[in-house]
């Protein structure tokens, strides 16, 4: 993992409300990755493991089914499945070429991306402008401002509904063909 | 150009879209915090209609909302400044950007008409310009009705 902090965070405490109200006040790790050239963060507490793509050829099943394309992996930790998201089909971005799973803390739900940019810390991260209404309100817990721009910071809990859940599991029992 | 914040309310702010900026609609003075020169425009996946993606102002995030799409049938290809409007959300005031073609002029002591049953619900009214019928706009049902246009460029759900 290249985890270098090549970008400081701006220091964000008092920013005015609402969208610049910070949605939390003490320093938090997070982790800046790549993918198709977009930029996305997660907290650094939510990721339990980062595994190369190649490391998981062994453990990882594939998953057939046609209701969400960005789900064509499963993989097996602690006797739970959890499902490998593609990020980049997820968000419709250009094709890439990933090379990292990061496996999530707390959920059932690993992330296929590119490469990690850095990791760096934040005092805070803006809210999302309201003016925003949309699926971004679940997929994103704010934006985290750096000083040359903001980036995205993925909920983790919001890119796989409890109803993406069901019905992943319900394909699953009907069969994982392993890879 | 930083507007003053203490206009009265039958000051309006002429805003320029489309090709050479010919197309002019106002707004309502109270709800225009300034004119902004033109900043990086940062996108990242969503799919609400209509929004291009955010400026960072003053460590303040603002969505970019493409108003000329509504307003005049296509993008602006080109922009100059944002104007920053102050949106309201129930009791909560928050900015918006909307990329304008040109500078703005503010009216002052303009009285404006009712505006035709014809007319969209977004238009509050007209002002009338040495002949110049300009649509007055409600920010608000403007912002509900570009919410509700179709954009191809979001992402798809």
């Amino acid at each position: 993992m290249n985890g270098g902090t090549s970008r400081r965070a701006r220091p964000l405490r008092g920013s005015p409300s609402p969208a610049g109200a910070p949605a939390a006040q003490r320093q938090e790790p997070v982790i800046v990755f790549d993918v198709a050239g977009a930029e996305f963060s997660i907290p650094a507490g939510a990721v339990h493991d980062i595994r190369s793509t190649d490391s998981l050829a062994g453990e990882a099943a594939m998953l057939e089914q046609p209701d969400f394309p960005w789900v064509r992996h499963t993989i097996e930790r602690s006797g739970t499945t959890q499902y490998v998201v593609s990020v980049g089909t997820f968000f419709n971005l250009p094709r890439s070429r990933p090379s990292l799973v990061l496996v999530l803390r707390n959920v059932r739900c690993a992330l296929l991306v590119d490469r990690i940019e850095r990791m760096d810390a934040l005092s805070s991260i803006l809210a999302l402008p309201r003016a925003f209404c949309g699926e971004e309100r679940r997929w994103f817990l704010g934006l985290a401002l750096f000083d040359d721009g903001v980036v995205p910071m993925l909920n983790p809990q919001g890119i796989l509904t409890t109803e993406h859940l069901e019905r992943l599991d319900a394909r699953v029992a009907a069969g994982a063909v392993p890879v | 150009m930083t507007m003053a914040s203490d206009w009265t309310e039958s000051n309006y702010v002429l805003l320029r879209l489309g090709p050479a900026g010919r197309e002019r609609f106002a707004l309502p003075a109270d709800d225009v915090e300034e004119l902004a020169g033109a900043s990086r425009l940062q996108k990242f996946p969503h799919t609400t209609n209509r929004i291009d993606g955010v400026i960072v102002r003053r460590k303040r995030v603002l969505a970019v909302r493409d108003v000329a799409s509504v307003l005049t049938g296509r993008p602006l290809s080109f922009h100059r400044f944002y104007l920053i409007v102050r949106r309201r959300y129930g009791a909560v005031t928050e900015l918006e950007a909307i990329p304008v073609s040109g500078d703005c002029e503010l009216l002052s002591g303009v009285i404006p008409m009712p505006r035709g049953e014809s007319e969209p619900e977004y238009f509050a009214g007209i002002i009338d310009l040495a002949g110049e019928q300009v649509p007055l706009l409600d920010l608000e049902k403007l912002a509900a009705a570009s919410s509700a246009s179709p954009d191809s460029a979001r992402r798809p759900a």
